[in-house]
């Protein structure tokens, strides 16, 4: 038989323990860091955010004010951009639109996720009838091209942003709420919950400690991958004329507008869908670089 | 010596599309305080279902357990609590049985606060390192997570947890099969060491018969759901009476250049929804006779003491 | 006998994020024509990754540093993917694996599987290859092998899958079949009928066989010669009789010694102190040493060559 430990004996041990210990949020920022195209992502996201935050700052003109006589400019020392048809500066139009975008994007988001999430997890841990209903709605839902449906219930409640977010919330969770189900139905099957129950969890701890931690980085994976669905998708609700309206500056009603002009101005559009295309592959990038860093076991070769 | 299991006609069937599953069949078992208990079937026989129903993972569709002479057959949530610290289950996977999100010390604390078993963190803390030790493992692997350790210690903190509640009753689930032959040598000793301690009685599953031989005072030998032969491991073993124990123990090869496989099993399990009549080993029985066919044969005591299931006796 | 298949100082690398994955680590092998010959080695010692290199099905992260693989007279190492594909897989190298399941194309019949086979190797007419196909299926002792033919993957066992497989690489007429832990993942008693096939089969075929398992009961059953395998190099070959009679190794002896026989004790178990080494850091010098009783200052700094030292026994140890 041994001897007795004491607390006194293991202390120091203890202490020296505490300080080697990596969070795992450490060693996923680590990994994370080494990837450079996940890095550069950060990098465009961070600029785009950047850019609409200080919007106000850094734009030369008040993209509202419109200036006729010069309209349609070419790119100039005082307009970087060009002016559009009603003469507003294309640049100053783009840094606001970016905080329209971001935001709305943001919110989509957070609406899509919310619900689908929520329903994807009840589905996967609770099975039974309401996993039928919620596989049911997923299968009618996706059925539909999101835009055309979108486009509807846009038609519906009719025009505004807030509407936008609402339409494209309430068709587009079916990607997460599969997503996360299926991540709850195989966490569900792996032995270490059945070994939860077996030391004496209760089901809420199960799902607190065991589910839900080894879900959540797809649900984070997720919503990274997500973002640029959501920005294309209210670009082109914005294009078609629903959601965002004039005078508002959004990148896809700028696209919009800028379609009549394309020979003459092409930069009204073109510029506008270069900054639609950069944001979406940062989200892009940072997505794929969350999705290796976060899982230690995806044989990398 | 009181009886700390007993099982009563036990069934767990399942509900499939192709018809009902029926992995556990009618098992009548008594387990003896401190003995160590084998059980060995192939895949399918439903050794894996027949332990966790036991536990309690599963609801028994009929007969009865009894721990330690409580009726535990139709315990809720609430009482099922309580019986998690006096049975527990190691697993035979090392590398799914550990919560991938959770440090070796976050697996071990979690037994000691569900049951309220130290009055603080640092008895808590100290009784982890125990257990680790007591593994053969450092103090230092507490700040580890899963995919840091090699499958030889993922089994050791399995087995760690397993004893953490301070059971009286450990089941094993093929708990090295997933493990090379090097380390297996190092579990089953740990494995003997820590019984002997802690005066813990055991209850191992394994296909690998020389595993079970090794371990167990008496063994049970299942297929297709019903026990075909029980007693003691060494009469058993030196002369299984079962034709399908015979064929089983002869279909393993013997680390033995000198002596090859002969009468090996033949065909293969049926399936469990649909079960042949009568005696389920009959149609890959060598000895069948007409009974066979016809009727289903009960466990009957021979005069070695063992119990067989079979017309031939 | 000859050699049909000799391996020497075969190095194989993977790149990895953490590094270099040193996995092989100069492996010589020879394997005389027509026995069956056993790799023997615990998790990750690189069995798998020398069978695969041997069909040249090894991941694009793999580097061959060096060494060769000679199979009657030419240098695998050598051909082209082209003609790795034309003249050696198949008919000459065949190799099955360890899950049945995932080997088998679920949306083809078992006629349709084999079929593939016979029209690449057997120069017939179409007319033959049912009769070929059925001959081989009951070459494996499959039963009721006409209903089978119609029959899709998913609607057999795992044990008649695997029997399959191997009606399979038998239909490509190889020389050289390869098997991967192909008995792992199967039940004890469908193993003992899959060694029954395998045994039957090694007295009518004049194949050979290079059976890749961590299982010594298996090898005492069907191999004649073993390599022993550890850590990414081979630490002793020898026939099966001497590896249970006389293992010479300190690894193979200790290894020999863990296994559950039909008389072991827990007392006689023999455990090995230590682990297995990681590969990216694996140790200077004999890969064995930090576990080994018997290491002396030699032994950490120059790894020992594979040395012969009886009839048909080599052993690489610089205390033997």
């Amino acid at each position: 038989m041994e001897k007795e430990i004491t607390y006194e004996e293991i202390k120091e041990d203890i202490s020296n323990l505490k300080q080697q210990k990596t969070s795992q949020l450490s060693l996923v920022w680590r990994r994370f860091k080494e990837n450079k195209l996940a890095v550069f992502g950060i990098v465009i996201v961070a600029l785009m955010i950047g850019i609409a935050i200080f919007a106000p700052i850094i734009s030369p003109h008040d993209p509202y004010e419109t200036d006729p006589i010069n309209k349609l400019q070419k790119p100039s020392k005082s307009h970087p951009l060009g002016t559009d048809a009603l003469g507003r500066d294309v640049l100053s139009r783009l840094f606001y639109g970016a905080r329209i975008a971001l935001s709305i994007g943001i919110l989509i988001i957070l609406f899509e996720g919310f619900i689908g999430i929520i329903l994807g997890i009840l589905a996967g841990f609770l099975g039974g009838w309401i996993d039928k209903i919620v596989m049911w709605l997923v299968d009618v839902l996706r059925s539909f091209p999101v835009i055309v449906l979108a486009m509807a219930i846009a038609g519906i409640l009719g025009q505004g942003i807030y509407n936008v977010v609402i339409a494209l919330g309430i068709v587009g969770w079916t990607t997460y709420a599969r997503m996360v189900r299926s991540k709850i139905l195989s966490i569900k099957e792996a032995d270490y919950v059945e070994a939860g129950y077996a030391i004496g969890e209760s089901t809420f701890d199960v799902i607190l400690r065991y589910v839900i931690p080894n879900a959540i980085p797809t649900a984070i994976i997720m919503v990274c991958i997500m973002m640029p669905t959501a920005l294309i998708a209210s670009a082109t609700l914005s294009f078609l004329g629903l959601g965002v309206q004039p005078p508002m500056a959004s990148w896809g009603s700028m696209i919009s507008a800028g379609r009549d002009y394309l020979l003459q101005a092409p930069w009204i559009s073109t510029s506008a869908g270069i900054f639609i295309m950069i944001t979406v592959l940062g989200f892009n990038f940072i997505g794929d670089g969350l999705r290796d860093a976060l899982d230690p076991t995806t044989n990398r070769k | 010596m009181k009886n700390i299991l007993e099982i009563n006609n036990l069934k767990k069937y399942f509900n499939s599309p192709a018809g009902s599953v029926k992995a556990v069949d009618g098992i009548d078992l008594k387990i003896k305080k401190g003995e160590t208990f084998g059980l060995v079937g192939e895949s399918g026989c439903g050794k894996s279902t027949l332990i966790r129903t036991i536990l309690r993972l599963l609801k028994p569709s009929y007969g009865q357990i009894f721990l330690n002479n409580n009726d535990i057959t139709n315990y809720e949530q609430s009482e099922l609590k309580n019986i998690r610290k006096e049975m527990s289950l190691v697993f035979q996977d090392p590398h799914s049985s550990l919560n991938p999100r959770m440090t070796v010390f976050d697996t071990l604390s979690r037994p000691f606060k569900i049951h309220n078993l130290a009055k603080n963190k640092e008895e808590m803390t100290v009784e982890i390192v125990r257990l680790l030790k007591l593994m053969g493992l450092q103090t230092e692997h507490m700040i580890r997570f899963p995919h840091e350790l090699s499958g030889g210690q993922k089994q050791r903190i399995g087995i760690a947890r397993a004893l953490a509640v301070e059971p009286e009753l450990v089941f094993f689930d093929e708990p090295t099969s997933a493990l090379d032959v090097s380390v297996q040598a190092k579990i089953l000793k740990l494995l003997d060491k820590t019984r002997k301690e802690f005066d813990l009685t055991y209850f191992y599953i394994s296909h690998d018969i020389n595993l079970i031989r090794v371990v167990s005072d008496r063994i049970g030998v299942m297929y297709l759901g019903k026990m075909v032969e029980i007693g003691d491991a060494k009469t058993i073993y030196d002369k299984p009476k079962h034709p399908y124990t015979k064929g089983l123990f002869k279909s393993v090869p013997v680390p033995d250049p000198d002596i090859k496989l002969k009468d090996a099993l033949v065909g293969e399990v049926p399936s469990p929804v649909n079960p042949p009549q009568g005696c389920n080993f009959s149609p890959r029985c060598p000895e069948a006779i007409d009974k066979c066919q016809k009727e289903e044969p009960k466990l009957k005591k021979l005069d070695d003491g063992r119990r067989v299931a079979c017309h031939l006796f | 006998m000859a050699a049909i298949m000799d391996i020497n100082n075969l190095k194989v690398s993977f790149s990895t994020e953490e590094g270099e994955l040193k996995a092989l680590n100069g492996v010589n092998i020879s394997i005389k024509e027509g026995t069956f010959h056993g790799l023997i080695g615990e998790t990750g010692c690189g069995k798998s990754v020398t069978g695969r290199s041997i069909m040249a099905l090894l991941d694009n992260n793999a580097m061959i540093k060096e060494g060769e693989i000679l199979y009657k007279g030419e240098n695998l190492l050598n051909k082209t993917e082209k003609e790795m594909q034309d003249n050696y897989r198949g008919n000459e190298l065949a190799m099955i694996f360890q899950d049945p399941g995932s080997s088998l194309n679920p949306v083809f019949t078992i006629e349709n599987q084999l079929q593939e086979s016979v029209k690449m190797y057997r120069n017939t007419s179409k007319s033959k290859y049912r009769d070929i196909i059925i001959e081989e299926l009951k070459k494996v002792k499959l039963p009721d092998v006409e209903n089978l033919l119609e029959k899709y993957p998913h609607q057999l066992s795992g044990g008649m899958k695997q029997r399959v497989m191997i009606a399979m690489m038998l239909a490509c007429n190889p020389n050289f079949l390869i098997a991967d832990e192909a008995t792992t993942a199967l039940d004890v008693s469908i193993q003992a009928q899959f060694l029954k096939v395998l045994n039957d089969l090694k007295e009518k075929l004049q194949m050979t066989v290079l059976y890749i398992t961590h299982d010594l009961a298996v090898i005492s059953e069907i191999c004649d010669y073993v390599s022993v395998m550890y850590a990414g190099n081979i630490v002793e070959e020898l026939t099966v009789d001497e590896l249970f009679k006389n293992p010479v190794h300190p690894y193979t002896d200790k290894l020999v010694h863990s296994l559950l026989g039909p008389e072991t004790q827990i007392e006689d178990l023999v455990e090995i102190p230590g682990s297995v080494p990681r590969l990216i850091d694996p140790p200077p010098g004999c890969r064995f040493h930090p576990r080994c009783e018997e290491a002396k200052e030699i032994c950490k700094k120059e790894r020992p060559k594979l040395k012969k030292i009886a009839e048909n026994h080599s052993v690489a140890c610089h205390r033997r």
